[in-house]
């Protein structure tokens, strides 16, 4: 199996049993997307597309999924974007700043805030997406 | 005001009108465009059951107002119950949806075939009619359930589910010492969401989404 560098969207409303490479099936009625992880290892990437976990944006070159998926528990400890359909590989992080970046996502996603700590999470996000490149 | 329209049933899901209070069925068909009249089977849905309307029977709007009727080509009924009630179709088959949906069924009971031996008929299946004798179909409180799973279909027994069996759904090899699975839930019972954490149970329902991801315990 080798690596991919690029997702194709599939909407389906059941996720097939067995996935193949290079395919992101989107299931917006089961409100989760799945895919097999981009470095070819065979690992199935799951991720849930409810507002404490994952947001997925539809685009016309490709799906961008956001948090990044980190696959640090997989044997390949991939740690990748998805951008617009491609994979963006970044470096690999550890368990902590992955949560992290979760937790500020689902932070913003509270809505309005207060400006101090709006002004407080610009911040941490220009670090965040800084340290990840 | 002599021209009044004052009826009005429904014909394959359709509304149509007429000013006369008594009608027959054969009124029926020809309203409905239904040519010739003899060709087509008419079944008026009522309360929980269903029978066949010849074509010179009469009609009475003042007792039956809102009736509905299904058409059928063909020249032949066929009876079978619901609940113990007398039902009429004009096809040789009948789909679990028009069972439901036409004896008001809750989505929630399974219906169950009398003869073949308490055989489950499933939510997307349908019943043959045009067998030996009449076929007894029941409704009851089903046993199993069928959830979402990260996008795919699991039947599993009604009752409450622990945050390690719903993990063990997703991954079959779930490692409880290595691994934490975060699970959400959306369309609950009573529309309950969440999420769902170790040492928590839960009532599972038809239809319910579980969505399981993977990380380290570190
Ligand atoms: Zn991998």
């Amino acid at each position: 199996m080798a690596r991919v560098d690029c997702l194709t969207t599939v909407f389906v409303e059941d996720i097939p049993e067995q996935l193949d490479d290079g395919v992101l099936y989107v299931s917006r009625q089961c409100h989760v997307a799945l895919h097999n992880c981009a470095c070819g290892c065979g690992e199935e990437v799951s991720t849930p597309l409810v507002p404490t976990e994952y947001d997925l944006v539809m685009e016309d070159e490709g799906a961008s999924i956001w948090p990044s998926i980190g696959n640090h528990d997989f044997p390949c400890g991939s740690h990748y974007i998805v951008k617009r359909g491609r994979i963006h590989w970044a470096g690999k992080m550890s368990r902590e700043q992955i949560e992290a970046g979760r937790a500020y996502d689902r932070l913003l996603k509270r809505g309005a805030q207060p400006k101090g700590l709006r002004a407080i999470l610009a911040w941490i996000k220009r670090l965040w997406i800084k340290f990840i490149g | 005001m002599p021209d009044v329209t004052n009826f009005t049933f429904k014909l394959d899901g359709r509304v149509v009108a007429t000013n006369d209070a008594i009608i027959s069925g054969r009124e029926v068909r020809a309203l409905g465009g239904l040519d010739p009249a003899s060709d087509y089977i008419l079944i008026q849905i009522a309360d929980r059951t269903s029978r066949s309307i010849g074509l010179e029977e009469a009609i009475d709007f003042r007792e039956m107002p809102h009736s509905e009727f299904l058409s059928f080509q063909g020249d032949r009924a066929f009876s079978f119950t619901v609940n113990e009630r007398g039902w009429e179709w004009g096809s040789a088959t009948i789909s679990a949806a028009d069972i439901y949906r036409y004896a008001s069924i809750d989505e929630d009971l399974e219906l169950i075939l009398d003869s073949a031996g308490d055989t489950v008929i499933p939510a997307d299946g349908a019943v043959t009619l045009g067998g030996q004798g009449v076929e007894r179909i029941r409704s009851r409180e089903a046993k199993t359930v069928v959830i979402k799973v990260n996008g795919r279909s699991r039947t599993v027994p009604r009752r409450k589910h622990s945050y390690r069996e719903i993990a063990l759904l997703a991954y079959p090899d779930a490692n409880f010492e290595k691994f934490k699975y975060t699970i959400t839930y959306l369309k609950g019972v009573h529309g309950a969401e969440g999420d769902l954490v170790e040492g928590e149970n839960i009532e599972v329902k038809n239809g319910m989404v579980f969505n399981v991801r993977r990380s380290d315990k570190s």
